[in-house]
Protein backbone atom coordinates (compact mmCIF):
# COMPACT_ATOMS: atom_id res chain seq x y z
CA UNK A 1 0.00 0.00 0.00
CA UNK A 2 2.83 2.32 0.94
CA UNK A 3 4.54 1.52 -2.36
CA UNK A 4 1.38 2.33 -4.31
CA UNK A 5 1.07 5.65 -2.50
CA UNK A 6 4.68 6.45 -3.28
CA UNK A 7 4.21 5.69 -6.98
CA UNK A 8 1.02 7.76 -7.05
CA UNK A 9 2.78 10.68 -5.36
CA UNK A 10 5.68 10.53 -7.84
CA UNK A 11 3.29 10.44 -10.80
CA UNK A 12 1.39 13.42 -9.41
CA UNK A 13 4.61 15.38 -8.81
CA UNK A 14 5.81 14.56 -12.32
CA UNK A 15 2.55 15.79 -13.83
CA UNK A 16 2.80 19.06 -11.91
CA UNK A 17 6.41 19.62 -13.08
CA UNK A 18 5.53 18.89 -16.72
CA UNK A 19 2.48 21.16 -16.68
CA UNK A 20 4.48 24.00 -15.09
CA UNK A 21 7.08 23.71 -17.86
CA UNK A 22 4.47 23.98 -20.57
CA UNK A 23 2.84 27.22 -19.52
CA UNK A 24 1.15 28.76 -22.53
CA UNK A 25 1.56 25.60 -24.58
CA UNK A 26 -1.14 23.22 -25.64
CA UNK A 27 0.71 20.04 -24.86
CA UNK A 28 4.02 18.63 -23.89
CA UNK A 29 4.96 17.80 -27.46
CA UNK A 30 4.79 21.48 -28.28
CA UNK A 31 7.15 22.18 -25.42
CA UNK A 32 9.64 19.69 -26.79
CA UNK A 33 9.41 21.28 -30.22
CA UNK A 34 9.96 24.72 -28.80
CA UNK A 35 13.08 23.66 -26.98
CA UNK A 36 14.36 22.03 -30.15
CA UNK A 37 13.72 25.28 -31.93
CA UNK A 38 16.35 27.01 -29.89
CA UNK A 39 18.93 24.31 -29.41
CA UNK A 40 19.12 21.71 -32.09
CA UNK A 41 21.79 19.14 -31.60
CA UNK A 42 21.45 16.65 -34.37
CA UNK A 43 24.92 15.53 -35.26
CA UNK A 44 26.50 17.33 -38.15
CA UNK A 45 23.44 19.08 -39.45
CA UNK A 46 21.47 21.76 -37.75
CA UNK A 47 17.84 22.31 -38.46
CA UNK A 48 15.37 25.09 -38.00
CA UNK A 49 11.87 23.94 -37.35
CA UNK A 50 8.73 25.60 -38.59
CA UNK A 51 8.18 26.79 -35.02
CA UNK A 52 10.88 29.42 -35.23
CA UNK A 53 9.53 32.87 -34.65
CA UNK A 54 6.09 31.67 -33.63
CA UNK A 55 6.55 32.45 -30.02
CA UNK A 56 5.07 35.92 -30.02
CA UNK A 57 2.93 36.42 -26.95
CA UNK A 58 3.61 32.92 -25.70
CA UNK A 59 5.69 32.14 -22.65
CA UNK A 60 8.16 30.00 -24.49
CA UNK A 61 10.09 27.24 -22.85
CA UNK A 62 13.75 28.10 -23.23
CA UNK A 63 16.20 25.28 -22.87
CA UNK A 64 18.88 25.54 -20.24
CA UNK A 65 22.18 25.53 -22.16
CA UNK A 66 24.11 24.85 -19.00
CA UNK A 67 22.75 21.31 -18.97
CA UNK A 68 23.75 20.57 -22.58
CA UNK A 69 27.07 19.00 -23.44
CA UNK A 70 28.24 18.63 -27.01
CA UNK A 71 30.62 15.93 -28.17
CA UNK A 72 33.23 16.23 -30.90
CA UNK A 73 31.69 16.17 -34.35
CA UNK A 74 28.39 17.64 -33.20
CA UNK A 75 27.02 21.04 -33.99
CA UNK A 76 24.38 23.22 -32.44
CA UNK A 77 22.33 26.13 -33.61
CA UNK A 78 21.17 28.77 -31.17
CA UNK A 79 18.57 31.42 -31.77
CA UNK A 80 17.00 33.71 -29.20
CA UNK A 81 13.81 32.78 -27.45
CA UNK A 82 11.50 35.25 -25.75
CA UNK A 83 12.71 37.12 -22.68
CA UNK A 84 16.00 38.84 -23.36
CA UNK A 85 17.37 38.93 -19.82
CA UNK A 86 16.45 35.29 -19.41
CA UNK A 87 18.04 34.38 -22.76
CA UNK A 88 21.31 36.02 -21.84
CA UNK A 89 21.58 34.84 -18.28
CA UNK A 90 20.36 31.30 -18.92
CA UNK A 91 22.41 30.47 -22.00
CA UNK A 92 25.51 32.59 -21.39
CA UNK A 93 27.66 33.98 -18.65
CA UNK A 94 29.58 37.23 -18.71
CA UNK A 95 33.35 37.34 -18.59
CA UNK A 96 33.40 41.12 -18.66
CA UNK A 97 30.65 43.70 -18.41
CA UNK A 98 27.06 42.79 -17.71
CA UNK A 99 23.43 43.08 -18.77
CA UNK A 100 23.43 46.79 -17.97
CA UNK A 101 26.09 47.39 -20.63
CA UNK A 102 24.19 45.81 -23.52
CA UNK A 103 20.50 46.29 -22.61
CA UNK A 104 19.32 43.09 -24.34
CA UNK A 105 15.94 42.91 -26.03
CA UNK A 106 14.33 40.21 -28.10
CA UNK A 107 12.50 41.69 -31.07
CA UNK A 108 11.00 40.16 -34.18
CA UNK A 109 11.69 40.90 -37.81
CA UNK A 110 9.09 41.01 -40.57
CA UNK A 111 9.36 37.27 -41.06
CA UNK A 112 8.63 36.67 -37.41
CA UNK A 113 12.16 35.55 -36.52
CA UNK A 114 13.33 36.39 -33.05
CA UNK A 115 16.34 38.67 -32.98
CA UNK A 116 18.49 39.45 -29.99
CA UNK A 117 19.08 43.21 -29.98
CA UNK A 118 21.97 44.49 -27.91
CA UNK A 119 22.50 48.18 -27.29
CA UNK A 120 26.12 48.64 -26.27
CA UNK A 121 27.05 51.57 -24.05
CA UNK A 122 30.76 51.60 -24.86
CA UNK A 123 31.99 49.35 -22.07
CA UNK A 124 33.68 46.17 -23.28
CA UNK A 125 31.18 43.39 -22.70
CA UNK A 126 31.64 39.70 -23.37
CA UNK A 127 29.24 36.84 -22.83
CA UNK A 128 30.02 33.21 -23.54
CA UNK A 129 28.21 29.88 -23.65
CA UNK A 130 28.69 27.65 -20.64
CA UNK A 131 30.53 24.80 -22.37
CA UNK A 132 34.27 24.91 -23.11
CA UNK A 133 35.57 23.73 -26.47
CA UNK A 134 38.87 22.73 -28.05
CA UNK A 135 38.77 22.66 -31.84
CA UNK A 136 35.71 24.67 -32.66
CA UNK A 137 33.82 26.43 -35.41
CA UNK A 138 31.45 29.28 -34.71
CA UNK A 139 29.18 31.24 -37.01
CA UNK A 140 26.90 34.13 -36.14
CA UNK A 141 24.27 35.80 -38.28
CA UNK A 142 24.56 39.42 -37.22
CA UNK A 143 23.60 42.93 -38.20
CA UNK A 144 26.13 45.54 -37.09
CA UNK A 145 24.99 48.44 -39.28
CA UNK A 146 23.93 50.38 -36.21
CA UNK A 147 27.05 49.59 -34.23
CA UNK A 148 30.15 51.73 -34.00
CA UNK A 149 33.03 49.71 -32.67
CA UNK A 150 34.52 46.23 -32.68
CA UNK A 151 32.41 43.11 -32.77
CA UNK A 152 34.25 39.90 -31.86
CA UNK A 153 33.49 36.23 -31.95
CA UNK A 154 35.69 34.86 -29.20
CA UNK A 155 36.79 31.31 -28.54
CA UNK A 156 39.21 29.47 -26.26
CA UNK A 157 38.27 32.18 -23.78
CA UNK A 158 39.42 31.90 -20.19
CA UNK A 159 38.65 35.51 -19.40
CA UNK A 160 38.71 38.86 -21.15
CA UNK A 161 42.52 38.97 -21.05
CA UNK A 162 42.98 35.46 -22.44
CA UNK A 163 41.04 34.50 -25.52
CA UNK A 164 41.22 34.07 -29.28
CA UNK A 165 39.05 36.00 -31.65
CA UNK A 166 37.92 37.08 -35.05
CA UNK A 167 36.84 40.70 -34.97
CA UNK A 168 35.21 43.05 -37.44
CA UNK A 169 35.13 46.81 -37.48
CA UNK A 170 33.83 48.72 -40.53
CA UNK A 171 34.91 46.28 -43.21
CA UNK A 172 38.15 45.28 -41.50
CA UNK A 173 38.68 41.84 -40.03
CA UNK A 174 41.32 40.77 -37.55
CA UNK A 175 42.18 37.26 -36.48
CA UNK A 176 44.28 36.69 -33.41
CA UNK A 177 44.56 36.04 -29.73
CA UNK A 178 44.95 37.93 -26.50
CA UNK A 179 47.23 36.44 -23.88
CA UNK A 180 47.53 38.19 -20.52
CA UNK A 181 46.00 41.26 -22.13
CA UNK A 182 48.53 41.42 -24.99
CA UNK A 183 47.09 41.19 -28.50
CA UNK A 184 48.78 39.03 -31.13
CA UNK A 185 47.20 39.43 -34.56
CA UNK A 186 47.60 36.38 -36.82
CA UNK A 187 46.12 37.97 -39.92
CA UNK A 188 44.12 40.97 -41.08
CA UNK A 189 41.88 41.48 -44.09
CA UNK A 190 39.12 43.57 -45.53
CA UNK A 191 35.69 42.67 -46.80
CA UNK A 192 32.68 44.32 -48.36
CA UNK A 193 29.41 43.68 -46.63
CA UNK A 194 26.54 42.85 -48.94
CA UNK A 195 23.26 43.74 -47.30
CA UNK A 196 22.59 44.36 -43.66
CA UNK A 197 23.20 40.85 -42.38
CA UNK A 198 26.58 39.20 -42.15
CA UNK A 199 27.43 35.59 -41.55
CA UNK A 200 30.61 35.96 -39.52
CA UNK A 201 32.47 32.67 -39.07
CA UNK A 202 35.58 31.59 -37.27
CA UNK A 203 37.25 28.22 -37.08
CA UNK A 204 40.03 27.04 -34.80
CA UNK A 205 41.38 23.68 -35.89
CA UNK A 206 44.63 22.71 -34.20
CA UNK A 207 47.08 25.46 -35.04
CA UNK A 208 45.02 26.75 -37.98
CA UNK A 209 42.68 29.70 -37.56
CA UNK A 210 40.37 31.22 -40.13
CA UNK A 211 37.88 34.06 -40.29
CA UNK A 212 35.14 34.08 -42.90
CA UNK A 213 32.37 36.32 -44.10
CA UNK A 214 29.85 33.83 -45.41
CA UNK A 215 31.87 31.27 -47.34
CA UNK A 216 34.69 33.66 -48.21
CA UNK A 217 37.93 33.31 -46.26
CA UNK A 218 39.06 36.78 -45.24
CA UNK A 219 41.75 35.92 -42.70
CA UNK A 220 43.86 32.81 -42.16
CA UNK A 221 46.55 32.52 -39.54
CA UNK A 222 48.47 30.12 -37.37
CA UNK A 223 49.37 29.92 -33.72
CA UNK A 224 49.97 27.43 -30.94
CA UNK A 225 46.99 25.40 -29.89
CA UNK A 226 45.35 26.85 -26.80
CA UNK A 227 43.66 25.03 -23.95
CA UNK A 228 39.91 24.51 -24.17
CA UNK A 229 37.87 27.61 -23.46
CA UNK A 230 34.51 29.24 -23.87
CA UNK A 231 33.00 30.61 -27.06
CA UNK A 232 30.89 33.72 -27.26
CA UNK A 233 30.63 37.35 -28.26
CA UNK A 234 32.53 40.45 -27.21
CA UNK A 235 31.32 43.97 -27.98
CA UNK A 236 33.50 47.02 -27.64
CA UNK A 237 31.68 50.08 -28.94
CA UNK A 238 28.37 51.84 -28.96
CA UNK A 239 25.12 51.28 -30.77
CA UNK A 240 22.87 48.40 -31.73
CA UNK A 241 23.80 44.88 -32.71
CA UNK A 242 21.24 42.33 -33.88
CA UNK A 243 21.91 38.62 -33.56
CA UNK A 244 19.69 36.18 -35.42
CA UNK A 245 21.49 32.94 -34.73
CA UNK A 246 24.73 31.39 -33.57
CA UNK A 247 26.04 28.04 -34.74
CA UNK A 248 28.72 26.16 -32.87
CA UNK A 249 30.48 23.07 -34.13
CA UNK A 250 32.73 21.02 -31.91
CA UNK A 251 35.30 19.75 -34.37
CA UNK A 252 36.47 16.15 -34.54
CA UNK A 253 40.11 15.43 -34.02
CA UNK A 254 41.60 13.19 -36.68
CA UNK B 1 46.99 30.93 -65.05
CA UNK B 2 43.25 30.72 -64.41
CA UNK B 3 42.63 30.79 -68.17
CA UNK B 4 44.49 27.50 -68.47
CA UNK B 5 42.29 25.84 -65.89
CA UNK B 6 39.56 23.48 -67.03
CA UNK B 7 36.09 24.83 -66.34
CA UNK B 8 35.42 22.15 -63.70
CA UNK B 9 38.58 22.77 -61.68
CA UNK B 10 38.24 25.06 -58.65
CA UNK B 11 41.98 25.82 -58.71
CA UNK B 12 45.27 24.39 -59.94
CA UNK B 13 45.98 22.33 -56.81
CA UNK B 14 44.11 19.15 -57.86
CA UNK B 15 46.02 19.15 -61.16
CA UNK B 16 49.43 19.51 -59.52
CA UNK B 17 49.18 17.09 -56.61
CA UNK B 18 49.49 13.93 -58.68
CA UNK B 19 53.03 14.78 -59.77
CA UNK B 20 54.78 14.36 -56.40
CA UNK B 21 52.90 11.13 -55.75
CA UNK B 22 53.77 9.63 -59.13
CA UNK B 23 57.32 10.98 -59.36
CA UNK B 24 58.30 9.88 -55.85
CA UNK B 25 56.92 6.37 -56.39
CA UNK B 26 58.66 6.00 -59.77
CA UNK B 27 61.87 7.32 -58.18
CA UNK B 28 61.58 4.63 -55.49
CA UNK B 29 61.13 1.93 -58.17
CA UNK B 30 64.23 3.21 -59.97
CA UNK B 31 66.08 3.24 -56.66
CA UNK B 32 65.17 -0.40 -56.11
CA UNK B 33 66.18 -1.29 -59.67
CA UNK B 34 69.49 0.48 -59.09
CA UNK B 35 70.18 -1.74 -56.11
CA UNK B 36 69.20 -4.93 -57.97
CA UNK B 37 70.98 -4.06 -61.24
CA UNK B 38 73.29 -1.09 -60.70
CA UNK B 39 74.04 1.02 -63.75
CA UNK B 40 74.69 4.69 -64.39
CA UNK B 41 71.55 5.38 -66.41
CA UNK B 42 69.31 4.19 -63.58
CA UNK B 43 71.44 6.03 -61.02
CA UNK B 44 71.19 9.32 -62.94
CA UNK B 45 67.48 8.85 -63.60
CA UNK B 46 66.78 8.14 -59.94
CA UNK B 47 68.35 11.39 -58.78
CA UNK B 48 66.60 13.29 -61.57
CA UNK B 49 63.23 11.81 -60.56
CA UNK B 50 63.71 12.68 -56.89
CA UNK B 51 64.68 16.22 -57.88
CA UNK B 52 61.61 16.58 -60.08
CA UNK B 53 59.48 15.16 -57.26
CA UNK B 54 60.67 17.78 -54.79
CA UNK B 55 59.99 20.53 -57.35
CA UNK B 56 56.47 19.22 -57.78
CA UNK B 57 55.98 19.16 -53.99
CA UNK B 58 56.92 22.85 -53.88
CA UNK B 59 54.29 23.51 -56.57
CA UNK B 60 51.73 21.41 -54.67
CA UNK B 61 52.32 23.26 -51.39
CA UNK B 62 52.18 26.71 -53.01
CA UNK B 63 49.01 25.87 -54.95
CA UNK B 64 47.54 24.29 -51.82
CA UNK B 65 48.07 27.47 -49.82
CA UNK B 66 46.21 29.43 -52.48
CA UNK B 67 43.49 26.81 -52.80
CA UNK B 68 42.60 26.49 -49.13
CA UNK B 69 41.52 30.13 -48.94
CA UNK B 70 39.57 29.93 -52.18
CA UNK B 71 37.36 26.96 -51.36
CA UNK B 72 34.56 26.52 -48.88
CA UNK B 73 35.53 24.18 -46.06
CA UNK B 74 32.70 23.03 -43.80
CA UNK B 75 33.41 23.29 -40.08
CA UNK B 76 33.80 19.53 -39.68
CA UNK B 77 36.42 19.51 -42.44
CA UNK B 78 38.61 22.20 -40.88
CA UNK B 79 40.73 19.84 -38.78
CA UNK B 80 41.34 17.65 -41.83
CA UNK B 81 42.25 20.73 -43.87
CA UNK B 82 44.71 21.83 -41.20
CA UNK B 83 46.26 18.37 -40.95
CA UNK B 84 46.48 18.08 -44.74
CA UNK B 85 48.37 21.34 -44.80
CA UNK B 86 50.67 20.29 -41.94
CA UNK B 87 51.53 16.92 -43.52
CA UNK B 88 52.09 18.62 -46.88
CA UNK B 89 54.64 20.86 -45.22
CA UNK B 90 56.29 17.92 -43.42
CA UNK B 91 56.56 16.17 -46.81
CA UNK B 92 58.08 19.28 -48.36
CA UNK B 93 60.72 19.65 -45.62
CA UNK B 94 61.56 15.95 -45.76
CA UNK B 95 61.72 15.81 -49.57
CA UNK B 96 63.86 18.93 -49.77
CA UNK B 97 66.28 17.64 -47.13
CA UNK B 98 66.35 14.22 -48.74
CA UNK B 99 67.13 15.56 -52.20
CA UNK B 100 69.91 17.80 -50.85
CA UNK B 101 71.46 14.77 -49.13
CA UNK B 102 70.85 12.66 -52.23
CA UNK B 103 72.59 15.14 -54.53
CA UNK B 104 75.52 15.41 -52.13
CA UNK B 105 75.85 11.63 -52.00
CA UNK B 106 75.47 11.40 -55.78
CA UNK B 107 78.14 14.05 -56.33
CA UNK B 108 80.57 12.10 -54.15
CA UNK B 109 79.51 8.77 -55.71
CA UNK B 110 78.83 7.32 -52.26
CA UNK B 111 75.54 5.90 -53.50
CA UNK B 112 77.48 3.30 -55.47
CA UNK B 113 78.04 1.51 -52.17
CA UNK B 114 75.24 -0.98 -51.68
CA UNK B 115 74.72 -0.19 -47.97
CA UNK B 116 74.36 3.51 -48.69
CA UNK B 117 71.97 2.82 -51.57
CA UNK B 118 69.78 0.65 -49.33
CA UNK B 119 69.75 3.30 -46.60
CA UNK B 120 68.71 5.95 -49.15
CA UNK B 121 65.95 3.66 -50.42
CA UNK B 122 64.62 3.19 -46.88
CA UNK B 123 64.60 6.96 -46.35
CA UNK B 124 62.78 7.30 -49.67
CA UNK B 125 60.12 4.90 -48.43
CA UNK B 126 59.59 7.14 -45.40
CA UNK B 127 59.07 10.02 -47.85
CA UNK B 128 56.47 7.93 -49.68
CA UNK B 129 54.69 7.45 -46.35
CA UNK B 130 54.56 11.21 -45.83
CA UNK B 131 53.14 11.84 -49.27
CA UNK B 132 50.63 9.00 -48.79
CA UNK B 133 49.40 10.51 -45.52
CA UNK B 134 49.08 13.94 -47.13
CA UNK B 135 47.22 12.47 -50.10
CA UNK B 136 44.91 10.50 -47.82
CA UNK B 137 43.90 13.68 -45.96
CA UNK B 138 43.45 15.53 -49.25
CA UNK B 139 41.18 12.76 -50.51
CA UNK B 140 39.18 12.93 -47.28
CA UNK B 141 38.71 16.67 -47.76
CA UNK B 142 37.25 16.13 -51.21
CA UNK B 143 35.33 12.88 -50.88
CA UNK B 144 34.13 13.15 -47.30
CA UNK B 145 33.64 16.90 -46.92
CA UNK B 146 33.12 17.87 -50.58
CA UNK B 147 35.80 20.57 -50.50
CA UNK B 148 36.47 22.02 -53.94
CA UNK B 149 33.68 20.10 -55.59
CA UNK B 150 31.63 23.25 -56.17
CA UNK B 151 33.14 26.53 -57.30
Amino acid sequence: MKTNNLVLTLLLAGSIIISSCSTGKKNNDTVEDASEMNHDMHGEDTKHTEHEGHASGVAEHHHDMSSMEMSDGESMSWSPGVGADYVITQDFHFITGGLENISPQVIQNESGDNLLQLTADGSPTAFVFHQAYGNVGMAAMINVKGFDGTFKLIHHAKNVDNHEFVSINRGNMKLGRIVDGNENVFDEGTFEAEGEWLSLRVSAAGTHYKGYIGNVTVTHGHGDKMQDGYVGILLNGTGKVLIKSIEIASLDDE
Amino acid sequence: MELLLPEWAPNIHPLVIHFPIALWIVALIFDLLGIIRPNNWIRNSTVALYTLAVMSVVAAVISGRQAIDAVNVPFQGEVTAGNHSDWGHYALYFFASYVIIRLFVFWNRWDKKRAVAILLLLLGIIGAGLVAKTADLGGKLVYKYGVGTKQ
